[in-house]
């Protein structure tokens, strides 16, 4: 596990994250850095947002502030970083969910990743605030969005297609994310109603 | 009663439908009618107001994103079309109507629940509705670049049975001739079907030297602001949301614009258009509706061009053909009320051909014929006939070509030696381009289509060689009908021509006009003698007065 500082900014007095030395946000104005970033994302297509890097916080703090109504939760595997951002913005408390996991196995199995997929929540990232973390962020990326093999598989079960072994298709490689395109000759071939099918289809002519 | 209308398509093919909801309305006058459209055209809303009930948004652009975009969970575009079906589906339609015909709207009214489902729609694995004729010529004749005989608002109204011209529905059309402006749409959606906005500065002003008493203004969408206000000046144009141009459309006396969705809310009020057909236009399937429209086009050979590919010419040959004096004749005679002259052409022969075989009509029964007959239709007559021997010879090389179905039986597996002469039939057929209107297209699909056991091209060739066998016999039955009537017409002339002596045919066919009212089947005003003496009721009339001012 990467090694995690933390240094007071000037401008608000509040503790700045550090991973191996690389700062988790803007040193010279996280604020506007976070503004920028909240602005740069438009309407959310979603009543639940998935931050996945929790860093310095400022980011996750002004998405609250733009977006009151929204449920946000936040995903990252740096323990020491929750304390210290529960201490610089308590007004988060009730309003941030944290999800803490060391891989994806701790992701999948957590309560708060089923509210996720179920809601189907929109998955954003900061990027600035992932550090060394970026390999497996990356992972949890594509489970949280239901884009890898297990994911897709408990996303048709979820729909009625319970399948054992899916054919991963040759130009999807463990690295790449899946798309609708690749699940459309699974849901074809299997024996779910001719409704659910259809909209599948439709699907399909929309990314024509 | 309920009835949903499926409409995702682009915004001036919502405006062209205004007839055809106009005519569901007056079909079920106490229906609650729903339209369902794509939400980017919302704004159509205000200018059809009063055909439908409720307007349905179908967010197509956010449905991509959440397939496209990887923020959103894999299934999340599902969730949201799952949403829609569900809230669709609680308003327990009676009807749907697909006035779409693409099978992402074929796909999702088989998610839809209803009584009935007209035009296509996907149910059981497989497409329906193409077993309606009208329907399944709309299918292989609109896309791509075959040729259509009958515009958009004809092949649907005849697909659904709608009516569309009746006389509640023409209400609408009514502007008033005092009007003393006339509006120009320079700018289209398409780089290739601008004429240039130099061209039209140049029209302006022959207008406004020509004719004083109109002002032109330029109609102008707010993005296109700056450029225009650059060429025209700020005090010429007048900038408008789609309810605002309609408003300026209903107080001016002309439009000329190109191919825009404008044009169709113009044909929806009445007004007299001119339509500039420029780049991949086709003026034939989605020109505007109306009577009031003439049209101008170039007959440069790339015309019109493929959708969607820019233009391959060094220079825009089409734009470049079309002069603006013959756009100002144009305006000129639209103005002064003048209606062209205008002779039978194969297309209004071939029309009745074709919507006698779609409407199934009986060949015992004479067929009707909106048009008059006399005797300078002959030039076109004899090249009709012409036409139908090489048609008919073609149709008997192919069945002769055609080996027995117990030769397709036996195999499993076909090799193209063994109906190469059927092969020979149908180059020879594209070779000879004596097929203008598609006789010969079905055989050709048979020919070309997939098949997993021969028989089956066997099968699809007899169906493709009966449906031409029948509208060739309709072809012959109206040639020969037409040649019936043009003798007794000839004799009926020589009759009455005795009675002033020795006064000539010709000489007496001026004053023909009272007996050519009585001509059967035509409810046309009559024309004038020294024309052919084709008239046409007033739905094919407009369609045919385009065909009179192509450049």
């Amino acid at each position: 596990m990467a090694m995690i500082t933390f240094s007071e900014n000037h401008n608000d007095f509040k503790f700045m994250a550090f991973e191996e030395g690389r700062s988790l946000a803007s040193v010279k104005n996280p604020q506007e850095e976070a503004l920028k970033w909240v602005y740069s994302l438009g309407a959310f297509p979603a009543n639940h947002v998935v931050i996945i890097g929790l860093g310095s916080g400022y980011h996750i703090s002004a998405l609250v502030d733009l977006e009151p109504g929204i449920k946000v939760t936040v995903v990252d595997s740096r323990e020491s970083l929750v304390p210290v951002f529960r201490a610089q913005f308590p007004e988060l408390k009730d309003k941030v969910n944290i999800l803490m996991a060391s891989n994806v196995k701790d992701l999948m199995s957590s309560q708060l990743y089923h509210e996720i997929i179920e809601d189907r929540a929109f998955v954003i990232s900061f990027r600035e605030s992932w550090g060394q973390q970026i390999p497996l962020f990356s992972e949890f990326f594509a489970h949280l969005t239901g884009r890898t093999v297990e994911s897709v598989k408990y996303h048709l079960a979820e729909i009625g297609i319970n399948i054992k072994a899916l054919f991963v298709p040759p130009q999807i490689g463990s690295r790449q994310l899946w798309s609708i395109k690749d699940v459309l000759p699974v849901v074809e071939a299997s024996v779910i109603s001719e409704d659910k099918k259809q909209m599948f289809r439709v699907l399909g002519e929309l990314v024509k | 009663m309920r009835i949903l209308v499926v409409s995702l398509l682009r915004l001036g093919d919502i405006v062209q439908q205004e007839p055809l909801l106009r005519g569901l309305r007056g079909k079920y006058p106490n229906a609650k009618i729903d339209i369902l459209i794509n939400n980017q055209f919302s704004s159509v809303e205000k200018i059809l107001s009063g055909t439908v009930d409720r307007f349905i948004c179908f967010n197509r652009d956010l449905l991509q994103r959440g397939l496209g975009e990887s923020e959103f969970n894999i299934l999340w575009s599902y969730s949201q079309l799952d949403t829609l079906v569900s809230e669709l589906n609680a308003n327990n339609y009676n009807m749907i109507y697909n006035f779409t015909h693409t099978k992402l709207s074929a796909y999702l009214i088989g998610t839809l629940k209803a009584d009935e489902k007209f035009g296509l729609h996907h149910e059981g694995g497989q497409f329906r509705g193409l077993n309606n004729l009208w329907l399944k010529y709309f299918n292989d004749h609109f896309s791509g670049n075959r040729k259509s005989l009958f515009h958009y608002v004809e092949l649907l109204s005849n697909s659904f049975s709608i009516d569309i011209d009746s006389p509640e529905i023409n209400q609408s059309m009514m502007v008033s001739r005092k009007n003393r402006q006339i509006l120009f749409q320079c700018l289209t959606s398409d780089e290739k079907k601008n004429w240039g906005l130099r061209k039209f500065v140049q029209l302006k002003k022959m207008i406004e030297e020509c004719l004083g008493d109109y002002d032109v203004k330029i109609l102008c969408a707010p993005f296109e602001r700056q450029r225009l206000g650059t060429v025209f000046g700020e005090k010429n144009l007048f900038v408008s949301d789609l309810h605002e141009a309609h408003q300026h459309l209903r107080e001016s006396a002309l439009l000329v614009t190109g191919d825009t969705s404008i044009k169709h809310m113009g044909a929806q009020i009445g007004i007299p258009i001119i339509e500039i057909v420029l780049g991949s236009s086709d003026s034939q399937k989605t020109g505007a509706y109306s009577k009031n429209s003439v049209l101008i086009q170039s007959q440069v050979p790339c015309a019109p061009c493929t959708h969607s590919q820019d233009c391959s010419q060094n220079s825009h040959l089409c734009a470049d053909d079309i002069s603006v004096e013959d756009v100002f004749a144009l305006v000129w005679d639209q103005l002064s009320g003048e209606v062209k002259k205008r002779r039978m052409q194969s297309r209004d022969f071939e029309r009745v051909v074709w919507s006698t075989y779609l409407n199934q009509t009986n060949l015992d029964d004479e067929i009707a014929m909106p048009f008059t007959i006399d005797e300078k239709c002959s030039d076109l007559l004899s090249e009709l006939e012409t036409q139908t021997k090489e048609l008919l010879s073609f149709f008997h090389r192919a069945e002769r070509a055609l080996p027995a179905r117990a030769h397709f039986i036996e195999k499993a597996v076909l090799h193209s030696n063994e109906v190469a002469e059927l092969i020979l039939v149908g180059q020879d057929i594209l070779r000879s381009k004596v097929d203008v209107y598609g006789y010969f297209d079905v055989f050709m699909d048979a020919m070309t289509g997939r098949f997993s056991h021969p028989i089956q091209l066997f099968d699809n060739v007899c169906g493709a060689l009966g449906k031409i066998k029948g509208l060739i016999a309709i072809r012959t039955k109206l040639i020969d009908q037409i040649n019936t009537k043009k003798s007794k017409k000839s004799k009926e002339g020589l009759y009455y021509a005795s009675e002033f002596g020795n006064a000539s045919v010709i000489g007496f066919e001026e004053n023909r006009r009272g007996a050519m009212q009585f001509d059967e089947g035509s409810d046309a005003t009559s024309t004038n003698s020294s024309t052919c003496g084709t008239t046409l009721p007033e739905q094919l009339q407009h369609q045919s007065g385009d065909v009179e001012n192509i450049v």
